[in-house]
């Protein structure tokens, strides 16, 4: 690329080519872009950027629109449609009572098996035993007798009589 | 039930507004027809993204069907629409999150990748490469220009919008708008020159 001049203003160059100087800013710059092969060629880049640019974007906007007009117009039509009609489509439509069945049976399903322990009942430990490798409590409510049993993690075998 | 005949007449400005607004499907129809490739344009130079341009213009027509008795005729109806269709895209570019996703495309994918029918003349394997290469060079490059400075520009090269009317749109002032649409071109301008030279020295 040739060297700008000191009087070469590449903002005014810009703003010329997109024609948004006044008449005098305009004269001038483009008197001097005729003398400046500085000015002239970065002109030319403007005007292939600007080319290059508005073909691309066309070229990737030129598709087939149809989609949008049909899903407008559906939209339009559904929209016109009364209001209890509407909901009883919803209510009717696959979108809506598959999901809805989905969501009862896993809440069904939640429910029955994490459902939650109940009324609490009274309850008396009838046995318990403490020993050096476990212990047991034997608890009694009024439907059930329940035997828990748990392992002491601090465990010493030295202790056990082998 | 939707009818898909073709819209035959032909409708003035006025006549397409007042079909709006007396919610005139044949009125929707050929507003979809003349306004929504102009507006997709628009949409694309601002989001680089096809899918959401797509779903931003069919917003910016339902839009107007449920907003069209706003509308005063103060201004042409066109630039109504391109007034929605840009506050729509700029509120899509303030989400973070689609905008996170777009940025992280992978080159390869390329928007825009047309079909063309392979081997014809003007398609040449050697052509359409070439081609797909600028193509995507172009778009990396556009990718680079913050968006504030890319919508000054897309607007002035895509719909040729004056100064004024893009500092009224973006309630920016005149010399912001300059700035940034000189800014975005000698960002692109690089961007291409150094994608170029990547794909040189490769």
């Amino acid at each position: 690329m040739k060297k700008p001049s000191r009087n070469c203003d590449p903002v005014m160059v810009s703003c010329f080519f997109d024609k948004e100087l006044d008449l005098a800013d305009d004269a001038s710059v483009d008197r001097h872009i005729n003398s400046c092969p500085s000015c002239r060629e970065m002109l030319d880049e403007l005007k292939t950027l600007s080319r290059e640019v508005r073909t691309h974007i066309t070229g990737i906007c030129d598709t087939d629109h149809a989609s949008i007009e049909k899903s407008l117009l559906e939209t339009i039509c559904r929209k016109k449609t009364p209001f209890g009609e509407r909901v009883k489509e919803a209510v009717l439509s696959k979108k809506v009572w598959i999901p809805a069945t989905a969501v009862a049976s896993l809440l069904l399903v939640f429910f029955t098996v994490f459902q939650s322990p109940g009324v609490t009942e009274p309850s008396a430990i009838i046995a318990s035993l403490s020993g050096d490798v476990s212990s047991i409590v034997i608890i009694e409510t009024p439907r059930t007798r329940q035997t828990i049993l748990w392992f002491n993690e601090e465990f010493n075998p030295e202790r056990l009589d082998l | 039930m939707v009818s898909y005949k073709t819209n035959t007449r032909d409708w003035d400005e006025a006549e397409l507004v007042l079909g709006l607004k007396e919610k005139d499907e044949e009125a929707y129809r050929e507003l979809v027809r003349q306004y929504q490739a102009k507006l997709f344009r628009i949409a694309y130079g601002i989001t680089l993204d096809r899918e959401e341009s797509s779903d931003i213009v069919q917003d910016v027509f339902l839009r107007v069907y449920q907003n069209i008795h706003t509308f005063k005729g103060d201004s042409k109806f066109y630039f109504w629409l391109r007034r929605i269709t840009i506050n729509m895209c700029l509120n899509w570019l303030r989400r973070w999150k689609r905008r996170f996703r777009w940025r992280h495309q992978p080159l390869e994918k390329g928007e825009g990748e047309n079909v063309v029918e392979l081997g014809t003349e003007s398609y040449s394997p050697e052509t359409l490469y070439r081609e797909k290469e600028l193509e995507k060079i172009l778009q990396e490059g556009l990718k680079t220009i913050p968006e504030d400075a890319r919508t000054a520009f897309i607007l002035k090269e895509i719909d040729g919008l004056s100064y004024n009317d893009i500092a009224e749109i973006l309630k920016i002032n005149k010399g912001t708008v300059s700035s940034r649409i000189f800014y975005a071109r000698q960002k692109l301008k690089r961007s291409i020159s150094s994608l170029l030279d990547q794909g040189e020295t490769e």
